[in-house]
């Protein structure tokens, strides 16, 4: 095993095997590519429905893998993340290439964007330094040929010295011969490439021979000319391995001083010196075998983009497209919605009458039906939001859309792309945290998973309107106009402007971003996106939610105080049998003992005991126990809170004028200024627990999950406090 | 006054074909314009500016890429005739 250390997550996956063993898999193909190359459309080509995101603990790049048998092999394939090269400075970079050190792929396939070779097979330079023979996809060869490009692909192939095969991915051309090819080429092993390639100055390739014939430079189990290059380029990963192996030092020393040497005579960096070496190779092998007609149309792309990204016609383009995806997604979503919640419902008709009433049956509606059907209900706008995205992104739309609004979203630290998931927060913060997945750096996805939860989603809305219409009845809309979206919006670029200058300070990441042509995306390729996410939200979210169902159903009923209710049923009994009062005065004098029941009965629970305990910690922003019970309460959903206030604030259980009468014991219960502090503490604690969940699983870090609860309660208790107390100093009520 | 043709990426307009003489700025953001191509001596294409004037979509070698206007301005440019 070489002794390098990349990175340590990942070395940490390796020793926990979560990738396969190879004598299991008898082919492992990866794929590697530029971001915007057809990768993904070749992956889903070649694997078909076969495939699944791959768990690698504490790495948020997404990484799927895939099988698939031809002709009697068994191939597991592997798509890697998209990356422009394979230095270690992004995460994707490093988990590409610790893929292809470490794991020793059989065939690496890389994947060429054939209409852009020049910048595409710089990362195919970079492999061949590495040491690796590629098999080269050259990849939509349609829009090759419809641009009238030449290649000659058989003396490219001849002077790189490696296959090429030319595919359709959209369309599953040639996949059998690109297979055919790797499978003869891991046979019969011909995936090294031991030659000096590129044309470095003569200074460079000096170097370079004196760092490869240091013998502690072969000992490291990749290719001593790589490492070299590396050493030169000031690669840090490789510069710490290299420090810890024996003699390390001594290597660092002659490569740090050849290094300045070399800037000196050529004057300039040794970076730029190196990459306009490998694209003067490349440059060299196009000059003989490619041949361009000249331009002189306009390219579609260029007309699409002068209305996309027109300076006037660009938002409402944009809006108009969010507008869509938003009523898609939740307006339209409803309707599959609301069948599923029937479908819920109906199996918890059906255990209410099968089952007799015990503890277990109460287990199984409330816990287990109750919290899988809380779960299930967010798939339609899963499906449906995704389904949006991945047309956005597959066909280029997506990196538009941040072109335009990268401005108003880099002012508080934030990427153009963070636009979507505060957008779709207003309908759900589920979704919207997942939709943060399209970020492509993790400190921008990390920012956004933070911020996501204060945009205000529609489960808060029944709390507005319920507080709006008890305390501010003239003004009602407003006030729910405000809470709604402005006060979350704000509270979301505020805190993202404040998480700039401090948390993330200095933490800047390059925007510089590949603009794509616009591509028609293929049905198939988006089924198969829309249904990964589905797949990965139900997996990964079932368990976890139905263990939390479990425990706020058992602290919301237990323990149970038997004297409570037989003390209580005896009281209901003496009025029944009471002879002086006639039968509405008993109805309503029932009513007000069940009511009083079930307020004992909710103290005596577990969240009502905890919910009492917190009392200090709510009472400087003038809450009492019953508003710390019921926020308590809203961690199961927001809405929860109007529910469990009607058994705390209503004097009797009936559901004559309910809400009448909910809103006039808010009113009797809040001044406006306590309703207004109380709103803003909704707003900001933590949405619900299955957004908490989807919080922790999408930041994949327990540091940042812990971070993300404290902060958003902090939050809430400081300016919930501000405004009570401030309010309160000013003279208000 | 031959010398002073060199400008900054950021302060060049839409439409303008210019030379790469540099690229200075941060290690990170360098690196990524190198390997998509930014290259001494390239010829650059300034595209369009977005609507709300940042960032600018700039072509070269066949793709277009966009970048912020800070990150622009750490291009040195010459105009090419």
């Amino acid at each position: 095993m070489s002794p390098l250390s990349f990175s340590h997550t990942l070395r940490q996956n390796l020793k926990k095997d979560v990738f396969y063993e190879k004598s299991t898999r008898p082919f492992t193909i990866a794929l590697a590519g530029n971001p915007n190359c057809g990768k993904t459309s070749l992956f889903n080509a070649i694997t078909g429905a076969h495939q699944h995101v791959g768990n690698w603990g504490g790495v948020t790049v997404e990484v799927k893998e895939g099988s698939v048998t031809f002709n009697k092999n068994e191939i597991r394939v592997v798509d890697l993340p998209g990356t422009y090269s394979l230095t270690a400075f992004s995460l994707e970079e490093s988990v590409a290439r610790d893929f292809i050190i470490h794991e020793k792929p059989d065939v690496v396939v890389n994947v060429i964007d054939a209409t852009n070779l020049e910048r595409n097979l710089y990362l195919t330079v970079q492999l061949l330094e590495l040491g690796v023979r590629p098999l080269l996809a050259f990849n939509m060869w349609d829009e090759v040929r419809n641009k009238q490009i030449e290649i000659n692909i058989k003396l490219l192939s001849e002077l790189l010295d490696v296959p090429i095969v030319t595919t359709i991915g959209k369309n599953c051309t040639n996949i059998n011969k690109l297979l055919d090819t790797a499978v003869l080429m891991a046979k019969e092993e011909r995936c090294k490439y031991n030659r000096q390639i590129s044309e470095f100055p003569a200074e460079v390739v000096q170097v370079i021979e004196k760092l490869i014939s240091v013998p502690v430079m072969n000992s490291f189990g990749v290719s001593a000319q790589w490492l070299a290059i590396k050493l030169l380029e000031n690669d840090s990963e490789v510069r710490s391995a290299v420090k810890e192996a024996e003699g390390g030092s001594g290597i660092l020393e002659i490569a740090d001083s050849a290094r300045s040497k070399i800037e000196l005579i050529l004057g300039e960096d040794a970076q730029s010196i190196i990459a306009e070496a490998r694209y003067g190779f490349i440059a060299g092998a196009l000059r003989e075998t490619v041949r361009k007609p000249v331009r002189n149309r306009v390219e579609i792309s260029d007309q699409i983009d002068s209305i996309i990204t027109h300076p006037v016609w660009a938002f409402p383009v944009f809006f108009l497209f969010m507008w869509l995806l938003f009523q898609a997604t939740f307006v339209l979503g409803a309707y599959p919605q609301g069948l599923l919640e029937s479908g819920v419902e109906f199996l918890r008709e059906s255990v209410l009458n099968l089952m007799p009433d015990t503890v277990l049956r109460s287990l199984i509606i409330d816990g287990i039906i109750g919290g899988v059907g809380g779960i299930i209900v967010f798939l339609p706008n899963i499906l449906i939001l995704f389904f949006g995205i991945a047309i956005m992104e597959d066909s280029g739309y997506m990196a538009r859309a941040a072109f335009i609004t990268d401005k108003v979203m880099h002012k508080v630290g934030l990427h153009g792309k963070s636009f979507i998931p505060m957008l779709m927060g207003m309908g759900c913060n589920i979704p919207a945290i997942m939709a943060a997945r399209t970020l492509e750096s993790e400190t921008d996805r990390r920012k956004t998973i933070l911020l996501a939860p204060l945009i205000s989603c529609s489960a808060r809305l029944p709390v507005y309107v319920l507080f709006a219409g008890a305390l501010f009845p003239k003004h009602a809309g407003n006030i729910v106009f405000l809470f709604q979206f402005v006060f979350g919006t704000l509270s979301f670029f505020i805190m993202a402007y404040i998480f700039k200058k401090t948390l993330f300070k200095g933490d800047e990441q390059p925007f510089v971003m590949e603009l794509p042509p616009y591509r028609l995306p293929t049905f198939r390729s988006v089924l198969i996106h829309m249904w990964q996410r589905a797949e990965h939200f139900l997996k990964k979210m079932g368990g976890v939610v139905l263990v939390f169902s479990i425990i706020l159903w058992v602290l919301s009923n237990y323990p149970v105080n038997s004297e409570i209710e037989e003390s209580y049923n005896g009281k209901i009994d003496s009025v029944r049998i009471s002879t002086e009062l006639s039968s509405e005065q008993k109805e309503s004098k029932t009513g007000v003992l069940e009511s009083e029941m079930r307020l004992e009965q909710l103290k005596y629970t577990g969240i009502g005991r905890i919910g009492m305990a917190l009392e200090p910690f709510f009472r400087p922003l003038g809450f009492k126990w019953r508003e710390s019970v019921s926020l308590l309460t809203g961690f199961v959903a927001k809405e929860v809170i109007v529910s469990s206030m009607g058994v705390l604030y209503l004097a009797d259980d009936s559901e004559l004028d309910r809400d009448q009468r909910l809103k006039t014991a808010i009113a009797n219960h809040f001044t406006p200024l306590k309703g207004f502090a109380f709103m803003f503490f909704v707003l900001l604690y933590t949405p619900c627990v299955v957004a908490l969940i989807t919080v922790i699983r999408e930041l994949k870090s327990v540091k940042w999950s812990i971070f993300s609860v404290v902060y958003q309660i902090a939050l809430a208790w400081v300016v919930t406090f501000a405004i009570y107390q401030g309010g309160r100093l000013i003279g208000l009520q | 006054m031959k010398k002073s043709a060199v400008m900054d990426l950021s302060s060049c307009m839409e439409g303008d074909l210019v030379k790469i003489v540099r690229i200075r700025g941060d290690s990170l953001i360098r690196k990524r314009l190198i390997e998509m191509g930014f290259l001494r001596g390239r010829v650059l294409k300034i595209v369009k500016y977005a609507p709300l004037k940042d960032p600018v979509e700039v072509e070269v070698g066949g793709s277009h890429v966009s970048l912020r206007v800070c990150e622009a301005a750490g291009i040195d440019v010459e105009p090419v005739y």
